[in-house]
């Protein structure tokens, strides 16, 4: 048994028990970042922040809420948002934030695009980052569902009939996953576990494998430069700070990222108190009803884009491809075929790629809820080819020339 | 600053997102539909020329000639009516003309005239007690409705002469002119109708405003609930023969079996239908429901613009009943991230002095 000594305070004990000096030095104090960074950095944080809002609420709206059909629209609209004492502060903070995650976590994919922080080195923080984005897609669907309202339910419908189309095994698979023949009383009860159980319990287990991952290659910073970070601590440790190209995560970054957080609330707030229908689709306010088929059916704004990339093209094509979209990001620091580190504004034609990719996403994203008739379609299997083509073949090709010309 | 900056472009970008997600596909998925009219003989004429210009593009002989007839008989329906309007009218020739023409199927209680049964149709459906029609709907509607039910109520698609209308007049000649006795008749129970409505509505409202005040709410809390119920009155006249509002306890008059034969769909419960719908569709759908919703089982009801008005006042009462609280406690939080972030820039220009 290891040797204890009688501690001088409750640090101390915890200390020789929990080693807490040294997992605060590890976690905050002596976790070294790259000054040179810009707000945009800060998003990692604002994420963290937004899960926290939706884990929390979440668990004040599953004290009222009913996995039943004949009882979830009422268990919302009337106990949560009418009965309950700021039930519906709750559940619009719920509901925005899961909205507004998706925001932050495309700025957040985006700038590590833009810097280059999926390359060398980088590429488990990104392939980390990537299943927490498809994580927080299953988990803001299976959220949507809960409701029961007459787009819940029509979503429910239509994106568990994609799954028909998947060779051999398509129908029967879709019959395992909604547990009856058609979206119902058994479907919503799997949605509410995955949704309050098993998914969140999957995001904290990447969030932290997210987090860690970071430890080694470091975090990435604006014009990525390599620094030797052990190099730059010491100088931090012996206090020429001013010198050092590190700053610690506690207090240095953290009180920047707080100061961001402050004033990512204000906006928050704002649509949570004055315009939380920004992203509640009015059509979800009606019960849900499996005789009347809304006269259009789209997913929330932020799947708009790979949405759009389905209807593309004809069914199983568009199946098919809407699947690669799924994945592709996935792969990225693999389609990147330079070596070369830098923002994209330093590499010539991988700059203009860049903006290429984000017009033609936002083209998506736009087309994806208009009515798939006449020029919409027409539009809709350019732009889907556009961004396939950007990432398939546009990518190698610009970034192995980029390799040779150096 | 070149923080700025990129802050420009996120907000840029965000915002042409927002922009086509939003208002953008908002125009291109919904028809754009005229401004609510309370001259709903302008307003009938115009939505008939436009039904018959889309059932000329659609080319279908059918909906042409419906359409076409449509807009004669609409035209007539309410020349006719501009011919009541503008006649003299004699309360007590009224009162006798209603209990003549109409008094066998309609109740007046505030009048006692309950020579009606109470109100059962044949189709299980009640006739509505007329007390306060003259409050709440327009008087010109009240009008056309004498002349041509079917027609005022925007439901001619389902009754014809085939399978008439169960609310039965016989005002008009076969031709459809209205002869001047007639016109006069008709001009008579209206000006009956609108001569107690308003006071069948206070005593109503006086009623309820006496039982709340005999209660034990404070001041306040009793004018908020005198407000609130003045409203109500109006929903239940106007909407509560058909439709529920649960979630203020409400449940419509008629049995909701018996209007699915009658109307052809139930009548949704209208609870939060003002987040489903909100205010502007509202207004319009209640002044022309054709024009919003073509084919609906809903008949235009013909309310006045102040009824019409305390209908959507109510149902956003009901729909949306924290958004006081919600808009109060928005200031406050935001205020607080305010100061919080004053603070916390303080704080982070105090530590980044040594950094920098």
């Amino acid at each position: 048994m290891a040797h204890f000594e009688k501690s001088n305070g409750i640090v101390d004990w915890l200390d020789q028990r929990l080693a807490i000096k040294k997992f605060m030095q590890v976690m905050m104090t002596q976790y070294w970042i790259p000054k040179k960074i810009n707000f945009l950095w800060a998003m990692g944080v604002i994420l963290l922040t937004m899960f926290a809002i939706l884990f929390i609420t979440g668990l004040l709206l599953v004290m009222y809420y009913k996995p039943d059909v004949a009882l979830a629209f009422d268990s919302v609209n009337k106990t949560i948002m009418q009965e309950v004492e700021y039930g519906w502060l709750w559940r619009h903070m719920h509901g925005v934030a899961a909205s507004v995650v998706f925001l932050v976590m495309y700025i957040h994919l985006l700038t590590g695009i833009y810097y280059g922080s999926y390359k060398k080195g980088r590429e488990i923080i990104w392939i980390s980052g990537m299943v927490l984005f498809v994580l927080f897609s299953a988990e803001a669907f299976s959220g949507y569902m809960l409701p029961w309202g007459q787009m819940s339910y029509w979503a429910a419908m239509v994106i568990t009939n994609l799954f028909g189309g998947i060779p051999f095994i398509g129908p029967e698979l879709v019959e395992w996953i909604r547990g009856d023949y058609a979206v119902g009383d058994a479907t919503l009860n799997r949605f509410f576990m995955l949704h309050v159980c098993l998914l969140p319990i999957v995001v904290i287990a990447f969030v932290a494998i997210h987090f860690y991952a970071l430890r080694f290659p470091h975090v990435n910073n604006e014009i990525a430069e390599e620094i030797d970070f052990d190099l730059e601590a010491e100088k931090y440790l012996a206090g020429k700070k001013k010198e050092a190209k590190v700053i610690s995560f506690w207090p240095d970054f953290l009180c920047k990222d707080i100061f961001y957080v402050c004033l990512f609330m204000i906006f928050y707030f704002y649509l949570v108190c004055f315009h939380y229908d920004f992203a509640m689709d009015p059509i979800n306010f009606e019960p849900a009803n499996a005789l009347k088929t809304p006269p259009h059916i789209y997913p929330e704004w932020y799947f708009l884009w790979s949405y759009e990339i389905l209807r593309g093209f004809s069914y199983e094509v568009g199946l098919a491809c809407f699947g690669i979209a799924q994945v592709i990001f996935f792969v990225l620091p693999f389609l990147d075929r330079s070596n070369v580190v830098a923002p994209a504004h330093k590499r010539g034609a991988f700059f203009v790629w860049f903006w290429l990719l984000v017009i033609d996403m936002i083209v998506l994203t736009i087309y994806g809820k208009l009515p798939p008739v006449g020029i919409n379609n027409t539009i809709a299997t350019i732009a889907s080819v556009t961004f396939l083509a950007l990432l398939i073949v546009v990518l190698p090709v610009i970034t192995l020339m980029e390799r040779k010309a150096k | 600053m070149k923080e700025l900056k990129i802050f420009a472009i996120l907000v840029v970008f965000t915002g042409i997102v927002y922009w086509g997600v939003e208002p953008y596909a908002h125009s291109q998925m919904h028809e754009h539909t005229s401004e609510v009219n309370f001259d709903f003989k302008a307003g009938d004429i115009a939505q008939a020329e436009v039904e018959l210009k889309k059932a000329n593009e659609s080319g279908k002989k059918d909906d042409i000639d419906f359409a076409t007839k449509k807009l004669e008989d609409t035209k007539k329906l309410w020349a006719n009516v501009d011919k009541i309007a503008s006649l003299k009218t004699d309360v007590e020739a009224g009162k006798a003309d209603f209990e003549a023409n109409c008094a066998s199927c309609h109740r007046v209680e505030f009048d006692e005239l309950v020579a009606a049964d109470d109100g059962i149709s044949a189709q299980g459906i009640i006739y509505p007690d007329l007390s306060t029609a003259g409050a709440i709907y327009d008087s010109k509607f009240l009008m056309a409705i004498s002349l041509n039910p079917a027609l005022a109520m925007k439901n001619n698609k389902k009754y014809n002469d085939e399978n008439p209308h169960p609310m039965m007049t016989a005002f008009l000649e076969d031709d459809g002119s209205i002869s001047d006795e007639n016109a006069q008749s008709v001009a008579n129970i209206v000006g009956y109708l609108n001569s107690i409505g308003k006071a069948a509505l206070e005593a109503k409202k006086a009623k309820i405003a006496n039982e709340i005040n005999a209660g034990k709410l404070s001041d306040s809390e009793k004018v908020a609930k005198i407000n609130f119920e003045n409203k109500k009155v109006i929903f239940e006249e106007a909407c509560g023969r058909c439709h529920d509002v649960k979630y203020d306890g409400f449940i419509a008059k008629v049995n909701g079996g018996d209007l699915k034969d009658y109307m052809g769909s139930t009548p949704p419960d209208l609870s939060i239908i003002i987040r489903a719908k909100g205010d502007e569709y509202l207004h319009k759908f209640i002044n022309d429901t054709q024009k919003q919703l073509p084919g609906t089982a809903m008949p235009r009801v013909g309310l006045n613009e102040q009824a019409q008005n305390d209908v959507v006042a109510y149902l956003t009462s009901v729909g949306d009943s924290k958004k006081a609280e919600r808009e109060d406690l928005g200031y406050k939080i935001m205020a607080y991230f305010a100061l919080l972030a004053i603070l916390a820039y303080a704080w982070k220009n105090a530590i980044w002095k040594e950094l920098h």
